[in-house]
């Protein structure tokens, strides 16, 4: 069984500061029973709250939301990598992250021996072999770049390149943030064209966006996200017409005080 | 408390043990292409430096150079694995955070790398050692290959220090300046550069001194010198124990790395 489920999911994010930061300043502070830190607030952003909500089979989520509602944490969350402060989240089946377009490249190494590297950081050493590179390269459709180092390469040709490894092994769970926004036309239709097929055979897509047509395109189920909690869940349309019409216009990020963390 | 998820990430970053070597190659071949001498830099001022210390020694302790000299190259070579490790380790997290936050990846795997790289810097300096012992016409011990009884104490230390000092380095940033200043004293007081029955009082200064129990386990037989007491037994005990407290912070804190970098 396919899926991700969150349960009353929470995550509290410490924003450590240059006191906090300091092992010998906290140090010297139990020396003196604390009294260095009188009056000193740890702070705390509550990033996600109390999320419940579950992704099946087949489903193709976009995550919709202003800048700083949760949406990368929640992704992120979803992924394993920051691990809930309240909840539970429970994710089955095998899962790809795109969520930085150089995110385990690295600029000095050329093309080639980048899809090499993110193929393995996918766990896919047993699978890799110049055939397999040639593949991903070929869909990536960089021509002749493909030879040189990475840094030399555009937003788009990076993404193309990351896209083009991370969907080789047909994931089942396929999490991504924001990264399509560079690609040109050409792309999103293979894009699509890959993404509709692993769709097909029993994946899920969560996708965050800011790009209207690029979640009507890609989605057929939206969330709304607003200060770290869940607005709306329902169809990709409607989702975006409630984010327009309630959500966009009274967005705050929210930082809360604690005096106990 | 979730310890598991902890557990969970260690064993899967020794499950890709080779992702970590493959890493630390890549910074190494990396390094090697941008100079002319590449990371054989490290092989000459070690071997340098060593024989400048040994002929200092020698005149200070009124011994000849001869006899210094392999204790220091030896002394040295497993101090700096060790505490390199350990100072090294402080940047595991932070360095790789583009990997940590985007990709689906055991965290444990940049402790790996940690390890792996001073592996490749221990071989540079044994390439040193080499080098001298051949210079010098410097024999070895009768029992030399007990050595290899005294090898894995000094990996599981430094294994356990990497796991210690990650995720507390992760929270406070000025750990390694702490670090700096402890092995820089520690230098000094641990016989690295000198030889534990040099100091004929306050022998506690050695024999309190749990480092000087790992060198010695690996040095007394490679040079044939007189061993301390139970050098090789101390030096397993105190290689769990560092592995212990290494693994118990790593497994403690692992759920909130992700947030603090």
């Amino acid at each position: 069984m396919i899926g991700i489920e969150l349960k009353n999911v929470g995550l509290d994010f410490p924003i450590v500061g240059l006191e906090t930061r300091s092992i010998r300043w906290s140090l010297a502070n139990s020396l003196v029973g604390g009294r260095l830190g009188k009056g000193r607030k740890g702070i705390i952003s509550r990033a996600l709250n109390n999320l419940t909500t579950s992704v099946g089979q087949g489903d193709r989520i976009g995550l919709i939301g202003a800048n700083g509602s949760g949406k990368s944490t929640l992704l992120r969350t979803m992924a394993g990598i920051y691990t809930p402060t309240r909840g539970q989240v429970i994710r089955e089946g095998r899962m790809v992250t795109m969520f930085e377009i150089s995110a385990g490249m690295d600029d000095e190494l050329t093309g080639l021996q980048n899809i090499r590297n993110r193929l393995y950081f996918l766990g896919l050493r047993d699978k890799v072999s110049e055939e397999i590179i040639n593949e991903v390269a070929e869909f990536a459709a960089i021509g002749d770049y493909i030879h040189l180092p990475i840094k030399t390469y555009s937003m788009g040709m990076r993404m193309r390149l990351s896209f083009a490894a991370s969907t080789l092994i047909e994931p089942e769970i396929l999490l991504v943030d924001e990264v399509f926004a560079v690609g040109d036309r050409d792309f999103y239709d293979r894009a699509q064209a890959r993404i509709t097929n692993l769709l097909q055979k029993a994946g899920l897509l969560v996708m965050a966006s800011h790009s209207d047509s690029l979640l009507t395109e890609f989605c057929s189920r939206g969330w709304v996200m607003a200060s770290g909690s869940l607005a709306f869940d329902g169809p990709i349309a409607d989702a975006l017409d409630f984010y327009h019409t309630q959500v966009a216009r009274s967005q705050e990020a929210s930082v809360i005080v604690d005096t106990d963390a | 408390m979730s310890y598991s998820l902890g557990f969970a990430d260690l064993g899967r970053g020794f499950n890709e043990l080779w992702l970590s070597a493959r890493l630390a190659r890549n910074e190494l071949t990396q390094r090697y292409a941008r100079s002319v001498m590449g990371p054989f830099w490290i092989t000459i001022t070690q071997g340098l430096y060593a024989i400048a210390l040994g002929f200092l020694v020698s005149a200070l302790f009124n011994q000849t150079p001869i006899k210094v000299l392999p204790i220091i190259v030896v002394g040295m070579m497993t101090w700096n694995f060790l505490t390199g490790v350990l100072i090294d380790s402080c940047f595991a997290f932070a360095a790789n955070r583009q990997h940590i936050l985007n990709t689906d990846v055991p965290f444990s795997t940049f402790v790996n790398l940690t390890v792996f790289r001073h592996l490749l810097v221990l071989a540079h300096h044994l390439l040193a050692a080499v080098i001298v012992f051949l210079l010098f016409r410097i024999p070895l011990g009768p029992e030399a290959w007990k050595v290899v009884f005294a090898l894995p104490p000094l990996l599981i230390a430094a294994y356990g220090f990497a796991m210690f000092a990650a995720p507390i380095a992760a929270r406070y940033r000025d750990l390694v300046s702490l670090f700096q200043s402890v092995v820089m004293i520690g230098s000094i007081i641990t016989p690295v550069w000198w030889l534990h029955d040099f100091v004929k009082t306050r022998r506690e200064i050695v024999e309190w001194n749990p480092l000087a129990y790992l060198i010695e386990a690996v040095r007394a037989p490679l040079l044939g010198t007189l061993p301390m007491d139970n050098a090789l037994a101390m030096a397993w005990v105190t290689s769990f124990i560092i592995l212990a407290i290494g693994c118990f912070t790593y497994v403690s804190f692992r759920r909130s790395i992700a947030l603090w970098i």
